[in-house]
């Protein structure tokens, strides 16, 4: 699994969140180094960040999509972004999940695990402040 | 002549004495029985052999009359011969005839010396009274007892279309045709029977014309006895007199016309001051009949004690015509305003006659001062309207315009008469004003509008609205055009005010709210640490170390959290005015190095430069927030460029304050933003690329500190190259 967030201290949380997985978890410090890690190992998921310096969530989907040698990862986003705009063009690309932040570490572990599976991520409500 | 020779007797020139008959002239003649003539004897087959033409005297032009006894027998011929060939003239035949007539009465008798005398004399009276007629200019004929012509004078060949040559001797009812009801039969029947008749007789003449003549015809005993009588007809032209007349009769009821029809008072007088004829207009203006009025003389008619008729009478006595507005007086004594006018003019007859035009000037007098008051209120209008008003031709052209519109333009109006609109420096007023002209001009609209902005001489504009209006004349056509301006400027200012601050409460609107969505987004980002490695702590079997490592995590977070709370705190406090500094004397290259230093500590990418003048004043200023400011624009300057590079600070002495810069080699930010960096909310962004986290009070606070401390904060950026943020404050001056 890649992950990506521009915040270290949110790698640190995900990272320690998905200490006992199954699955081997790399995480990029934006979209560039995220996509890199993608092209280099082929992960089962990638879940990312929207607002990030260099190239954001959103360009990284996009570059993933546009690779054929990347066709059928699933991608999911986890923000705490509430803007309008950038939460409808996430939405506009049909990510696997949208997940927001904050978030608990044992719920993101549940919804990788049926993201990984195929299942349906409860869909997400958007949120105020 | 005999029966078989001529012979020949000549006064002058040489003829032969005696010659054959056969081929003689006179034989011709003879037979002939008329006068012959040959032009060229030469070029006559007949004669060309005959000894006249080949011998003495060689005669080539001839003419010959056939002479006959008072029994008719043929006895001779009066001849003319002459060597040059040539046309008989008119004259000529008559005088041969009017001779050989003498001839054959001579014949009749015996002649003897006194005879041959009296002959001679009476040839002279003959000659005279022929040239006479001749001179005359009255149409004398003379005809026999029988109606043959005997004399026809040269009027007579003119009006009758026949020279005298060719009447002679024949019916004169042959000669002369008339197109009058009388025919010439029954003139000589009356003429016989009663001894005279007179009337007009029409003729055609040769050209086609018709010519009236007045004849008089008489009968006269024939003064020598031998013919019984003679019917003498004198006529005279009278075409051109009748016409003269029919003219003058046609000219007079024309005039008559004029003056019965005539709406103004004619009144026609002698020199003498008798009045002669008073018009029916005259009648009714003047309450009389023509009789009453003709009573007295024209000035009766006029007020005698106005200085208007004195003067009217002693210009007409003067000049010999006058016009004047008077006061006439009826015939009952009532007045009235008149023009009135007068000439004196000479008639066919050289008498002097006077006439006189009377008009009744009530009715005009009435409307002129109507039309002066309803003239001098819309001028009043016209003049003092809050509105700009302009009257502009159909070709384009200011008639004239009000001065409320010169006002509003700042031109200056012309000298008077219509001007070329062109001349007026107007800008584009000009353009659309005659685009709404030709939108009239071409039936497309009888009333245009339009409102826009005009920029005037001096520079300054000018919002107009206007209404174009055509104004026609009776026949439909465009008199002219009727420009009403209103200057709606403080109107168009008061609604672009309202605009713009509808745009600022628009734009402050979304500022805020976009404002809240970073805010949501940084505290989320906080609260995550926040939630997750508490919960982490809470739930999962961690080492002491690990715990204590979360919980360092938590806390930074909440700080996080706590910081931005206050920033916007202390923003609001600021600009509320409600937060108070701590002033003291402080160095500010301290507080340059101590920043730089913490910032470098979490920004390896970047490379610091500082340089700083060794001999900077302390300033007097807040420590903590003058830290504050130099921490927002170093962390700014590292944020912006996110690619690395190198971060200089500079400080140095300017006047009495101490300047400090910060420049980046980051996006640079474009001149329109530049202004705008400071306000609260905004934040650039230079598109997704560059998408920077923050909540965007960095700025905003800096710059209400350093304003707090008497200083300034601007900045200087090119895209692509960096920025440059400097700030001052002041020295401390003790």
């Amino acid at each position: 699994m890649v992950f990506c967030d521009d915040n270290a201290g949110i790698r640190k949380l995900i990272a320690a969140a998905m200490r006992s997985c199954a699955h081997e978890v790399l995480i990029g410090a934006d979209g560039a180094e995220a996509l890199e890690l993608v092209r280099r190992r082929r992960p089962s998921l990638v879940v990312t960040d929207l607002a990030m310096p260099v190239m954001d969530g959103l360009e990284l989907h996009d570059a993933i999509r546009a690779d054929p040698a990347l066709d059928g990862i699933p991608i999911a986003f986890l923000t705490a972004s509430t803007q309008h705009r950038m939460m409808a063009q996430a939405r506009e690309r049909q990510p696997q999940a949208l997940l927001l932040k904050p978030f608990s570490p044992a719920q993101l572990r549940h919804d990788v695990d049926a993201m990984l599976r195929g299942d349906p991520v409860g869909a997400v409500t958007e949120g105020t402040l | 002549m005999a029966e078989d020779r001529c012979w020949a007797k000549s006064i002058a020139g040489e003829v032969p004495r005696e010659w054959p008959r056969e081929g003689s002239f006179a034989a011709a003649a003879i037979d002939a029985g008329q006068t012959l003539v040959l032009v060229d004897a030469a070029l006559n087959p007949a004669f060309s052999a005959s000894p006249l033409v080949t011998g003495q005297p060689q005669a080539r032009f001839y003419m010959g009359v056939p002479l006959r006894a008072p029994g008719g027998e043929r006895v001779g011929v009066l001849e003319v011969l002459s060597s040059t060939p040539r046309e008989p003239h008119d004259e000529e035949l008559g005088w041969m005839i009017d001779l050989s007539r003498l001839a054959e009465r001579e014949l009749g008798r015996s002649a003897t010396g006194s005879d041959i005398l009296e002959l001679r004399g009476m040839q002279d009276t003959v000659l005279q009274l022929a040239t006479l007629m001749n001179l005359t200019e009255e149409v004398v004929t003379v005809l026999d007892e029988s109606g043959r012509v005997v004399f026809w004078n040269k009027r007579a060949a003119q009006t009758y279309g026949r020279s005298r040559h060719e009447a002679a001797g024949r019916l004169v009812q042959e000669v002369i045709t008339t197109e009058s009801a009388v025919g010439i039969d029954q003139i000589l029947e009356r003429v016989l029977a009663d001894g005279r008749w007179h009337g007009e007789l029409l003729h055609r003449g040769a050209d086609g014309a018709l010519r009236l003549m007045d004849s008089r015809w008489s009968s006269e005993r024939d003064p020598a006895g031998r013919n019984s009588r003679w019917i003498v007809q004198v006529a005279q032209d009278i075409t051109s007199a009748r016409r003269r007349e029919r003219e003058l009769r046609r000219v007079e009821e024309r005039y008559r016309a004029v003056l019965d029809n005539s709406a103004d008072a004619i009144l026609l007088g002698t020199g003498s001051g008798r009045m002669i004829h008073v018009n029916q207009a005259g009648c009714e203006l003047l309450k009389g009949s023509p009789e009453e009025l003709m009573r007295e003389s024209a000035f009766r008619y006029l007020d005698p004690i106005s200085p208007a008729t004195a003067e009217f009478r002693a210009e007409r006595a003067r000049s010999g015509r006058a016009r004047a507005d008077v006061v006439a007086i009826r015939l009952d004594g009532s007045h009235f305003p008149a023009e009135v006018s007068s000439s004196e003019f000479t008639g066919a007859d050289g008498e002097h006659y006077v006439s006189t035009f009377m008009r009744d000037l009530t009715d005009r007098r009435r409307v002129e001062a109507a039309l002066f008051s309803s003239e001098r209120r819309l001028r009043s209008i016209f003049e003092n309207a809050p509105l700009g008003i302009a009257r502009i031709s159909a070709d384009w052209r200011l008639i004239d315009a009000n001065p409320r519109l010169f006002e509003m333009l700042q031109t200056e109006p012309t000298r008077p008469g219509p001007v070329p609109v062109d001349r007026f420096p107007l800008g584009d007023v000009r353009a659309t004003g005659r685009g709404s002209l030709r939108r009239i001009l071409e039936g497309t609209g009888e009333q245009v509008q339009g409102h826009q902005e005009v920029v005037r001489l001096g520079g300054t504009s000018v919002w107009l609205q206007w209404t174009a209006n055509a104004v026609r004349t009776p026949d439909g056509a465009i008199d002219y055009v009727l420009f009403i301006v209103e200057d709606v400027t403080a109107k168009h200012d008061a609604e672009a005010a309202a605009a713009a601050t509808l745009a600022t409460l628009e734009r402050l609107n979304q500022l805020k709210s976009e404002f809240i969505s970073l805010v949501s987004h940084e505290f989320r980002t906080a609260l995550t640490g926040i939630q997750g490695f508490s919960e982490l702590i809470r739930d999962e079997d961690l080492d002491r170390t690990e715990i204590k490592e979360f919980a360092g995590d938590i806390n930074k977070d909440a700080l996080r959290l706590a910081r931005m709370i206050t920033e916007m705190l202390d923003l609001d406090r600021m600009e509320a005015g409600r937060l108070d500094l701590h002033f003291e004397p402080m160095d500010l290259n301290r507080a340059i190095v101590e920043t730089v230093d913490r910032t470098r500590a979490a920004s390896p990418k970047h490379r610091f430069l500082v340089e700083l003048d060794p001999g900077l004043p302390p300033v007097m200023g807040d420590m903590d927030r003058l830290l504050q400011v130099l921490s927002n624009l170093l962390s700014n300057a590292v944020k912006y460029s996110p690619a690395g590079g190198e971060v200089s600070v500079r400080s140095r002495l300017s006047g009495d304050h101490v300047e400090v810069s910060v420049s980046d080699q980051g996006h640079g930010i474009p001149p329109e933003f530049v202004d705008r960096v400071f306000e609260r909310y905004e934040r650039y962004e230079a598109g997704p690329a560059g998408r920077i986290i923050g909540t965007g009070l960095g700025l905003p606070i800096a710059r209400q500190i350093v304003e707090m401390h008497g200083g300034r904060i601007w900045l200087e950026s090119t895209v692509g190259t960096g920025s440059t943020f400097h700030f001052s404050v002041p020295v401390d001056l003790g």
